[in-house]
């Protein structure tokens, strides 16, 4: 049996602030996945990869990965890594400053600002 | 503490000159990622998952106050307000943005901080004791030699395209808290029959995906003969390491491939040829250094403070327990602030938490701050009498977790959280053991444990040294969890054993409870920890609690 080409989107992460970013078929970069321009066979997924490596001021590392198709039409990612990319950290990394943040008010700490 | 030099202020300034304009031919297009690339690594900026990374170098992990300031200013005003100690001793901010990172390097020049040779094939930041200058058991503060070799491996011409990147950390001490056996050079101090101190230098010692444990190439290398020897073992790696091959390349492989002996005798070769005319550094330089590591004017005035606290108060005897070390000074403790509250990321620390420290370190410890390569912050002198108002303040702070050496005191790497070379994550698995533990209660039943968990086979979590080490994996899509027992960062260092098949994120934690459960039992008494049960009795018993089916299966047959 052949085997099966799973679609494929273009990513890469934005130059100026590394934000992860999805080619879309205006040839812009979105940082929605749901605006990202599907390549359903290999040879569409080498032209779109080419497009995506055009614009290298706006972006760093294009590469091609796996997405699954929903009911929508829209796509997503197959692979833990690339779901990890697309939703951020899983950790909630921000939780321990607000928790410092009340403690710093309930002392009354005063500090310079740095410099 | 050393203050940089006109030489170092200029070094610094031009450097971060020259990347400005880097950074902004990157941005109007003139440079490709490709040509890019390796100009950003140099100055410590790496890509990740989401976002740009910045690593600051922080030399020997000593800190003061003014500078601990400013790397809280620096997570507000260009980051999200926290940063991440690392176990290189290193501060790295997680969301930088591209345009900023001038400004950054800016700023931190300004407390004479950089982030140079963070990255790249060069001599990386010289790690050592986090204790250092301040523990009961130390020959010397390690120290000056550690901003010696600084000053040396900066820039060096000869050491700018070695074959792969260098690692060195020195520690005072005979006993290893800097992990020496790990690293390209590790270099302990020890004694001769005269009395006389020196360094017991190791070669070859590395994580990473072949981990190997460092060879003593000299038990005793007299102080005055440290950069010539070290030049001399640079030299044969820069000449013999390969570089066909990246995963071949580091010094270990050298050492492997070639043998200890004739290894011992290229380097004996090359030192006897460049002592000859070696250009030793002045003596005034030397004087400068140790004169700025010369400890505090310490205050020995006491009371009964810190007794009456612990008398009253259960929770604060608990810190004391396990936060605080013995200090050379008597009237001294070391105060070790755990960034691993149970269920955070550990290593984390938000700007608020970082300018409490400065306070700390100002008010009560003589301006010092230290970050361990076990990713929390020390105050490495604070007075005995002092030590409750420092814990009140800590503890008001969500600062005081009272859990140093401690299952919940877990090394990890960012993992696939942030890294993008990572195959799974590291964090939410030291999240999930430390509630997990705590919830039960063992904590202290169980008692001295190193957990260090990495995100992928490069090990920058540890996880070969770690009592029981984890190694999240990828396979079929999905996170596996490979473990290692038995694993040692001190100065008889072991690389842990693989256990056997990993475990996925769910089953991991049920895996871990059988493995501590049979320790509790099997262990001769209370006092008796984990890797000490581990060497008395081997793998067996933890490897049936981990495998009772293979066990069972084994009976039966
Ligand atoms: C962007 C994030 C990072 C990247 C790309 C990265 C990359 C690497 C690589 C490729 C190695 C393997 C080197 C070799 O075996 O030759 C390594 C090792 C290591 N890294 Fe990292 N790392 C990252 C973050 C960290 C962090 C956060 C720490 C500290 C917590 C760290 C500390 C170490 C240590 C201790 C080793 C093993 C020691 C050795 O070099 O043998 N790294 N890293
Ligand atoms: S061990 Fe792997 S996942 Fe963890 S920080 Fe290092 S490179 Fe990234």
């Amino acid at each position: 049996m052949a085997k099966v080409f799973p679609p494929k989107i273009v990513s890469a992460n934005d130059l100026m602030d590394g934000d992860v970013v999805y080619l879309t078929a205006q040839n812009t970069w979105s940082r929605q996945i749901t605006e990202a321009v599907i390549a359903p066979d290999e040879a569409a997924a080498e032209i779109l990869l080419a497009k995506g490596e055009e614009r290298q001021d706006l972006i760093v590392g294009a590469y091609l990965l796996d997405v699954a198709i929903g009911d929508d039409g829209a796509p997503s990612p197959t692979h833990f890594r690339e779901k990890y990319r697309l939703n951020g950290p899983s950790i909630d990394y921000l939780a321990p400053q607000k928790q410092s943040f009340v403690a710093q008010s309930n002392t009354q700490t005063t500090l310079s600002e740095g410099a | 503490m050393y203050r940089y030099n006109d030489f170092d202020h200029e070094f610094v300034k031009s450097r971060t000159e020259e990347f400005r304009s880097q950074v902004a031919r990157r941005i109007d297009g003139s440079l490709t990622e490709d040509e890019f690339k390796p100009l950003r690594l140099r100055n410590g900026l790496y890509l990740q998952l989401h976002a740009y990374m910045l690593r600051v170098a922080v030399p020997y992990g000593t800190l003061n106050s003014a500078q601990m300031q400013q790397l809280a200013y620096i997570a507000e005003r260009w980051d999200k307000g926290y940063g991440h100690f690392t176990t290189r001793q290193n501060i790295q901010y997680n969301w930088p943005k591209l345009a900023d990172i001038p400004d950054i390097l800016d700023a931190l020049a300004q407390v004479e901080m950089h982030a140079i040779q963070t990255s790249g094939n060069c001599i990386r930041n010289v790690t050592s004791d986090h204790f250092a200058g301040a523990a009961a058991d130390e020959i010397e503060d390690p120290r000056p030699t550690a901003e010696l070799l600084r000053q040396w491996s900066t820039d060096h011409p000869e050491f700018q395209y070695l074959p792969r990147k260098f690692k060195i950390a020195i520690t005072g001490s005979p006993n290893d808290r800097a992990v020496t056996r790990a690293h390209d050079i590790g270099l302990r101090m020890v004694r001769n029959e005269a009395g006389e101190a020196g360094y017991e230098v190791m070669v070859g010692g590395g994580l990473g995906r072949t981990p190997m444990v460092g060879k003593t190439v000299r038990d005793f290398l007299p102080k005055a003969d440290l950069l010539p020897y070290l030049e001399a073992i640079l030299q044969v790696y820069n000449l013999h390491g390969r570089r066909d091959n990246k995963y071949k390349a580091r010094i270990k492989i050298l050492v492997h491939e070639t043998g200890l002996d004739p290894l011992k005798a290229d380097i004996e070769a090359a030192f006897q040829s460049i002592r000859k005319t070696f250009v030793h550094p002045k003596a005034e330089l030397i004087a400068g250094l140790d004169a700025a590591f010369a400890p505090p004017e310490f205050n020995n005035t006491r009371s009964l403070a810190f007794e009456d606290a612990q008398a009253a108060n259960p929770a604060f005897r608990a810190f004391v327990e396990t936060n605080v070390a013995e200090h050379k000074n008597p009237a001294y403790g070391i105060v070790t602030i755990s960034l691993k509250p149970v269920g955070g990321a550990p290593g984390d620390a938000t700007a608020e938490q970082m300018r409490l420290v400065a306070e700390l370190a100002e008010l009560y410890g003589h301006d010092e701050i230290r970050v361990s390569h076990e990713q929390n912050l020390i105050l490495p002198h604070v007075r005995q009498s002092d030590i409750p108002l420092v814990y009140q303040r800590l503890l008001e702070a969500g600062l005081a977790t009272a859990n140093i050496g401690l299952i919940s005191d877990i090394i990890a790497c960012p993992g696939m959280d942030y890294c993008a070379l990572a195959t799974a994550r590291s964090i939410p698995i030291a999240q999930d053991i430390a509630t997990h533990f705590e919830a039960r209660g063992l904590e202290r039943e169980i008692g001295h444990m190193k957990i260090k968990i990495s995100g992928c086979i490069n090990a920058c979590g540890h996880h070969h040294v770690g009592h029981i080490g984890i190694l999240g994996l990828e396979r079929k899509g999905q996170e596996l969890y490979q473990i290692t027992l038995g694993g040692d960062g001190r100065e008889n260092m072991a690389v842990g054993e693989r256990a056997g098949p990993g475990f996925s994120a769910d089953a991991l934690m049920d895996a871990l409870d059988r493995l501590i459960n049979a320790y509790l039992t099997v262990r001769e008494h209370d006092e008796e920890a984990f890797i000490d049960t581990y060497k008395r009795l081997g793998a067996a018993p933890f490897l049936a609690a981990l495998y009772p089916e293979e066990a069972d299966d084994a009976r039966a047959a």
